[in-house]
């Protein structure tokens, strides 16, 4: 009931706007309060066009109120001049040469060049436009006022004839945009150096050049009531496993925000745990990467506006994986991913050992060793649990500083960190040296992981902090065993956080603490999906020829 | 939404006895297995192997007659709604007694080896704060984490077991078969008795996902159990000799302590009581785990979470009154655990049980015929 009542109403709405604008302009009042309403409620999205381009272009005219980039311009068909013609835009958003020469200046001017003598009637206009006169490679009609906008906003160019009630949509796209350019978040020795964009055609087809098989998928939806951001769920069909791009889906479609700015708000909108400090999806700025965890079998999202692409599901080793251990000679690999692991672990109990260690456990430390701390600690002023704290805060300040500092100030921030702070700090007896010397070791430490796995250590290591001054080692090991209990019970996507490790994998450890050679990488992570699991074929390794028989010394 | 890998994997099952037994064994055995056999302790071990497969068989063999089905659940099937409830009362006693055992003897640990001023209940309860969020995640957590621990548990123990070589005498070990066999059976009884607790898996089996190989599993970790508790008896007395250790309350820490490397690397204990309440916290957290699922079992509730933290509240100041002081838990758990929980819990009530349903499925075939 209540349905049809609204629609009825809109239809009477829709029938006194039309009379208001074919009549006279006595009753503008009246006409502004209308349209008010209109504009208020939405109607005209459920509206279609009407064969009078002069009130078509008053409704958009008007659900464009106020907002003075789009551009309406009104002109005649040149093959029979009672046809007018109306084109609009947002400035920005188009290719302007693009408009001119393959809109303008073919169906002002040169379709009655082309057949001078042709006899254009009213109802063939639309489809002769269509068929011979836009030189636009993707155009589609559409009769819904809805569409039409939705189409301006992304960029579109919209070309309505007078007489027809269905408007052309041009795909004359073309904005000021970032050019492809290395990557500054994620840096490696060899790879290759181009990074995602803002713009979410560049991205896809940054993809598309790495992954060129027809298999490789991406479905586009909306999200964003507001910002209409356009997100892509990209896969390599056969490899993915279906549940998961199915749930990615699922979840993605569950939206309902009226924003989405950036990759991070559809992160935590469908993660499996937001209360848990870990990142459960993983983000990454290049398309290699992401393009090798499609081989796996994961899930990409892209997203547009945004450089950051989101790769599903997520397991705790990744971040530890860097590109170019796949690049480089697998022993080196190897040694420079157990360092990685090792200075993620120092970086979260660093700190607090050496604290449990000198307030708690001093004899676990040389005689000499003990001695020398001792002395410096003689003069600080501060107990050592109130000492660390400080420096830590110290020395996240610094370094946050020295991330929204603009270039030029940077340098002065790390050169008042390093003497002022450090040196200076010790020289008056402030803090101990061996102080100094722990938190700048963990700190540098914290940069060799992917940052996203640091960041919750960098807030875990101050409970860890307090937790080890106050109950030394046995602290430290209740904080550690609750960081543990917490990783284990975390799945993302419903694979555990920890597999390949626990839930043990034989097969998975071939890319977890040690990466072996691409010779002996035969199969994709079997945790991730269940078939189509052969990544090479084995046994391609380079046989020596066997010595000719007159092929010796001579 | 996808939950396949939820089941439990055999391979979990192995680390998980391994644990149930040296998760506390590692402290507790080493001496009194010394004072009953002086320097033949390695020779209970042996012995107890014996005792340890036969306990493994019994509870596999049990768990085998009602596949997915936990003790809770099947001694009633057994023994009627009445008596069978009695039963799963019983196993809940075992649940929070263990927990609170293992939970004082962790904390007083602590306090006797390197933290003399801290109060115990400070430490009772992180403890089982952290026993409690484990529980929370149900027992696939706690299979996990009991995994990676004891990876890690493993590979110090054999670094600590290696840089303690050089201190070792073997000369101490002989002569060998010089104390009487009934000295070394009841040495191996206290072993036995630990790995009695293995009972514990009457409800975790249910949840394997191939509860078909839980045997060979069970008696896997069993054997590696009680072989880790042979070393360590056996370089407990080279290192200290027949003698020394009775004098200490935790003799392996006392050992520990005396491990030097190169003047960097000494006094080693706080590492080692990190690891030994590491190995604790595990099987704190399995026994309230116990506990909670069996009270939710025998009470009908669908789901255990609601009762952990009424069962932690029942730990903690349980955990204190059972006893007075320190060197109750020694003289407790070396006179009266044996006896009280081999015949109560660990082989009594599963032998009856089993008897029982064997008679019982005997009949009912006859029945059908």
């Amino acid at each position: 009931m209540d349905d049809k009542t609204s629609k009825r109403q809109a239809v009477n709405r829709l029938n006194r706007l039309k009379a208001l604008i074919s009549g006279s302009r006595q009753m503008e009042q009246d006409l502004d309060k209308l349209i008010a309403t209109m504009r208020e409620q939405h109607e005209w999205r459920k509206w279609s066009l009407s064969a009078d381009l002069k009130q078509n272009l008053a409704i958009l005219r008007n659900v464009f109120h106020n907002s003075n980039d789009v551009v309406f311009r009104e002109f005649v068909y040149a093959q029979n001049e009672t046809i007018r013609l109306a084109l609009i835009y947002i400035d920005g958003l188009v290719n302007k040469t693009q408009l001119s020469e393959q809109i303008m200046e073919v169906l002002s001017l040169e379709s009655a060049l082309a057949v001078p003598n042709q006899e254009v009637t009213k109802e063939q206009a639309l489809h002769l436009i269509c068929d011979r006169g836009l030189c636009i490679n993707h155009i589609k009609k559409t009769s819904r006022f809805e569409e039409l906008v939705e189409a301006l906003l992304s960029g579109d160019s919209i070309l309505l004839v007078d007489g027809h009630t269905s408007g052309v949509i041009n795909d004359t796209r073309g904005w000021e945009s970032r050019s492809v350019v290395e990557s500054t978040a994620e840096i490696l020795m060899r790879g290759p150096r181009e990074a995602f964009v803002e713009t979410l055609t560049v991205n896809v087809a940054l993809l598309r050049r790495k992954l060129k098989t027809p298999d490789l998928k991406m479905e586009l939806m909306k999200i964003g009531r507001i910002t209409q951001t356009e997100v892509a769920v990209t896969y390599i069909d056969g490899i993915a496993s279906e549940d998961v791009v199915s749930e990615v889906k699922e979840r993605l479609q569950r939206i309902d925000i009226d924003g989405v700015l950036d990759s991070g708000y559809i992160e935590e909108l469908i993660e499996d745990n937001p209360w848990c400090l870990f990142p459960q999806i993983n983000n990454t700025e290049r398309p290699d990467r992401l393009a090798g965890r499609m081989l796996e079998g994961r899930v990409g999202i892209l997203v547009d506006g945004t450089p950051f692409a989101l790769s599903v599901p997520n397991l705790f080793v990744e971040y530890f994986q860097s590109p170019d251990d796949y690049y480089m000679h697998w022993s080196y690999s190897t040694s420079i991913r157990l360092l990685r692991f090792l200075s993620w672990i120092i970086t979260l109990i660093m700190p607090s050992l050496y604290l449990a260690i000198i307030s708690f456990h001093q004899e676990m430390l040389p005689s000499a060793l003990i001695l020398s701390i001792a002395e410096q600690r003689e003069t600080a002023p501060l107990p050592a649990v109130i000492e660390i704290l400080l420096m830590e805060g110290v020395f996240e300040i610094l370094r946050e500083a020295g991330l929204r500092l603009p270039r030029a100030a940077g340098q002065a921030v790390s050169i008042v960190g390093a003497l002022v702070i450090g040196d200076a700090a010790v020289r008056a007896g402030l803090v101990g040296a061996a102080t100094i010397i722990v938190v700048a070791f963990t700190g540098i430490c914290s940069f060799l992981p992917f940052y996203s796995i640091i960041i919750p250590v960098r807030m875990l290591r101050f409970i860890l902090l307090l937790l080890s001054g106050s109950l030394g080692i046995f602290g430290l090991l209740v904080g550690g065993l609750a960081i543990l209990i917490n990783l284990c019970s975390l799945r993302s996507f419903g694979i555990p956080y920890l597999s390949p490790v626990v839930p043990f994998s034989l097969a998975g450890q071939k890319d977890v603490f040690v990466r072996v050679s691409w010779l002996s990488m035969w199969t994709r992570p079997k945790i991730l999906s269940s078939y189509n699991l052969v990544r090479e074929k084995k046994s391609v390794q380079p046989i020596p020829p066997k010595p000719q028989q007159n092929d010796g010394d001579r | 939404m996808m939950e396949k890998m939820n089941k439990i994997s055999s391979g979990q099952i192995i680390f998980l006895v391994y644990s149930i037994i040296m998760g506390t064994g590692l402290n507790t055995l080493p001496g009194p297995s010394v004072m009953h056999a002086k320097q033949d302790a390695w020779l209970c071990a042996v012995v107890a192997a014996l005792g340890g497969a036969g306990l493994g068989l019994l509870v596999t063999k049990l768990c085998k007659l009602f596949p997915g089905k936990t003790i809770f659940e099947f001694s009633e099937m057994i023994l009627g709604q009445f008596l069978g409830k009695l039963v799963g009362l019983v196993y809940i006693w075992l649940g929070v007694h263990v927990c609170a055992q293992v939970v004082r003897e962790m904390s007083s640990l602590i306090v006797i080896s390197i933290m003399p001023e801290t109060p115990l209940i400070v430490l009772i309860i992180f403890l089982l704060s952290l026993s409690a969020y484990s529980v929370y995640g149900g027992i696939e957590v706690l299979v996990r984490v009991n995994q990676i621990l004891m990876c890690l548990y493993i590979l110090g123990y054999f670094i600590l077991y290696s840089m303690a070589l050089s201190r070792m005498n073997v000369m101490n070990l002989l002569p060998i078969f010089d104390v009487p066999f009934v000295s070394v059976v009841k040495g191996a009884i206290l072993i036995d008795s630990w790995v009695g607790e293995i009972i514990i898996l009457a409800a975790i089996i249910p949840f394997l996902n191939k509860p078909e190989k839980s045997t060979k599993a069970v008696l896997s970790g069993v054997f590696l159990g009680i072989f880790f508790v042979g070393i360590s008896n056996a370089g407990l007395v080279a290192m200290l000799g027949p003698n020394i250790p009775k004098g200490y309350i935790i003799p392996i820490l006392n050992a520990v302590r005396d491990i030097q490397l190169l003047d960097v690397i000494e006094r080693l204990d706080p590492i080692f009581a990190a690891m030994l309440v590491s190995g604790g916290f595990v099987k704190i957290g399995l026994f309230h785990w116990l506990a909670a699922k069996g009270s939710a079992q025998v009470a009908g509730l669908q789901d255990y979470r609601p009762v952990i933290i009424p069962i932690a509240f029942v730990v903690a100041p349980l955990s204190i009154l059972i006893y007075p002081s320190t060197l109750d838990i020694q003289y407790f758990s070396n006179n009266v655990w044996p006896v009280y929980s081999l015949i109560i819990f660990e082989a009594g009530i599963p032998l009856l049980l089993l008897i029982i349903a064997l008679l019982k499925n005997r009949g009912q075939t006859v029945c059908r015929r």
